[in-house]
């Protein structure tokens, strides 16, 4: 077991590793006596349950409320999908966390047909959800759909692959390559690439995401780094996959798992934008301290330079003067309240 | 966030982007002109909002759908027209009346409309006939010139009709529920004998179709308990006929018209309720896909 300081982590994420990848080897420098609150902080931070901590000195009351809301999410989530499985609408339930006992607090649904919105809208109010759009900048049809104002597992309708307005990837390809289970998740470089992008945008990549990015490849025979490649500089999301992807290889060089395809890297990092962005990953202090905080110099503004042109290849003129507002509107939500 | 500390904000944010687009005027600077640009259209207006606006707003489905329905720039195409058809006693209008209560619970604009047909061009015609030879809408069917003409002045009025009941609701993205339309109309000229196939494609040229008719079917002894003035309208319109055979003959029309016209029937002998929830059904679903 080693004991040697370990460069990679800070001390709690370091806990927080341990405690999710059983591939990780932190040794000692796992067990060191760190402040109860430290930890429980870093785990929420990084949308895991405190359930994590049973059996550990950081045990705690608090992990039966995650428990709980773990458990209302999952049943939220085989109500809603089996509502819509039975009226035979077509969508992808997206950014599903593949970590152990993630917290994550709404249901994400991706349906790009107008006519499946309409229909899933119709199932849920049937079901006594009471229905909300977003004002700021939102698309017309994005739906979230609570029982209660206070109902903390929303059902979040997205018409396009669309962070704001910010377009990823092309929805109905998703769709096409979601597996047919249950909860019709989408196919694992879709499923990566979502919560890679989404991260990004959300200025804040958590570890929860890093380790869904391990999961996905380490389920895949034979993951299609081509396609992510492609898509990637298809939508002018090669940025954001350089950030995230660099991340992660990062974490699988430390637990000596297969690393990312060099010629991967290589390749998101071609034009000025996705090669500032690498440079800024590279240069990241270390240990590393995850939620790791995206710049807003570099995922608002420089990326809007970048994104937009290419998703105007793609979409309409309409549809790429909102997604250039989208990453303006996080700025100024960044700026001005402080989130994103 | 107080209104002054709003107005300080969304001023200082205006003049950040007006100097960088002067200064980008003057000096032709690529960077000066993108920031203002930048600023002008995207950080101005997303700050803006962000500050003056809650973020969230509950709506209906019917809000949602009506979204659906009106992906492009014409807000006014989003109605929808369901027929209800059915002989006198079958539960038209108690349906009709259901069914729009159901569409405005879920936010759905919906009117019912009582549409049977109504002499509005073609009254002087039916006044000059009965005057000079004495004749109903029974007898018309004796002389062939008129036999020939007389479904394309019932046309002209449900022209008439539907430019002033029909038609505006549509186009104001309503629901119009009606009570007995197309199917009805086609019935009563079979019925007289003056049905003509020629005048009967133009009414599907000319008339709004229906996105839904529902054909409400019922055995006549129940359709007699159910509504007892048959008999009266029949002497009053002179028709020498009783009761039963009358709506018989006019069911068994019926039923030949829904199946060639691919309408839905639906058997009335079951509680109003069940009824009621398989048309809401079929329709909600239809409304809530897009056109």
């Amino acid at each position: 077991m080693s004991t040697s300081p370990d460069p990679q982590y800070t001390p709690a994420t370091r806990v927080i590793v341990d405690l999710v990848d059983p591939a990780y080897d932190g040794g000692d420098r796992t067990k060191e006596e760190l402040d109860v609150e430290v930890v429980h902080q870093a785990l929420q931070s990084n949308k895991f349950s405190r359930e994590l901590l049973d059996n550990t000195p950081y045990e705690t009351d608090a992990a039966l409320d995650d428990r709980a809301r773990r458990r209302t999410r999952q049943k939220r989530m085989e109500e809603v999908t089996s509502a819509l499985n039975n009226s035979a609408i077509q969508y992808a339930s997206i950014k599903n966390l593949r970590g152990p006992k993630v917290v994550m607090s709404d249901i994400d649904l991706l349906i790009p047909n107008a006519s499946s919105v309409g229909q899933a809208v119709l199932t849920l109010a049937e079901a006594d959800f009471d229905l909300y759009q977003f004002r700021l900048l939102a698309h017309p049809l994005k739906v979230m759909a609570k029982q209660s104002p206070s109902d903390s597992c929303p059902v979040d309708i997205y018409p396009d692959a669309i962070w704001m307005r910010k377009v990823v990837c092309d929805a109905d390809i998703v769709i096409e390559r979601a597996n047919d289970s249950q909860l019709r998740m989408p196919a694992l470089e879709d499923d990566l690439f979502l919560v890679a992008t989404h991260s990004y945008s959300h200025l804040n990549i958590r570890f929860a995401d890093i380790y869904h990015g391990v999961k996905c490849i380490a389920s895949a025979t034979e993951f299609d780094w081509e396609y992510l490649v492609e898509v990637a500089h298809q939508y002018g999301c090669a940025d954001a996959m350089s950030v995230y992807l660099r991340l992660l290889d990062k974490h699988l060089m430390v637990t000596e798992r297969n690393r990312i395809p060099e010629w991967v890297l290589d390749s998101l990092s071609n034009g000025v934008v996705p090669r500032l962005a690498s440079r800024w990953v590279t240069d990241i202090d270390y240990p590393l301290e995850y939620p790791i905080e995206v710049p807003v110099w570099l995922a608002n503004i420089v990326s809007s330079i970048y994104h937009s042109p290419r998703v105007a290849r793609q979409e309409g003129l309409y549809k790429s003067y909102k997604d250039f507002q989208s990453h303006y509107l996080s700025l100024s939500s960044k700026l001005l309240l402080g989130e994103t | 966030m107080d209104r002054q500390k709003e107005i300080l904000i969304s001023v200082l944010l205006f003049a950040i982007g007006v100097v960088p687009l002067g200064i980008g005027a003057y000096i032709w600077s690529l960077p000066a002109i993108f920031i203002g640009i930048t600023l002008a259209v995207a950080v101005l207006p997303s700050a803006y909002r962000l500050l003056r606006f809650p973020s969230l707003r509950q709506v209906s489905a019917g809000d949602v759908a009506k979204n659906v329905r009106q992906p492009h720039l014409l807000p006014l195409a989003g109605g929808m027209l369901v027929a209800f058809s059915g002989i006198d006693g079958s539960g038209k209008t108690t349906q009709a009346d259901r069914l729009v209560e159901s569409l405005k619970e879920q936010g759905v604009p919906a009117v019912r409309v009582w549409a049977r047909w109504r002499p509005i061009v073609s009254y002087p015609f039916m006044g000059f006939l009965y005057m000079t030879r004495g004749w109903r809408r029974k007898d018309y069917a004796k002389i062939s010139i008129i036999k020939r003409i007389w479904a394309y002045l019932v046309l002209i009025d449900q022209c008439v009709f539907a430019l002033w009941n029909i038609w505006p609701h549509l186009l104001r993205g309503r629901v119009v529920c009606i009570d007995r339309y197309l199917v009805d109309q086609v019935v009563e000229l079979k019925f007289d004998g003056l049905y003509n196939p020629n005048c009967a494609r133009l009414f599907s040229i000319l008339l709004p179709m229906p996105d839904e008719t529902f054909v409400l079917d019922v055995p006549v002894t129940e359709a007699i308990e159910r509504k007892d003035d048959t008999g009266e309208m029949l002497d009053r319109l002179g028709i020498d006929i009783d009761v039963k055979s009358y709506l018989n003959r006019r069911r068994s029309i019926l039923l030949e018209t829904a199946t060639e016209l691919e309408a839905t029937v639906i058997d009335t002998t079951h509680p109003i309720s069940e009824t009621h929830a398989k048309i809401r059904e079929k329709t909600l679903r239809r409304y809530f896909s897009s056109k």
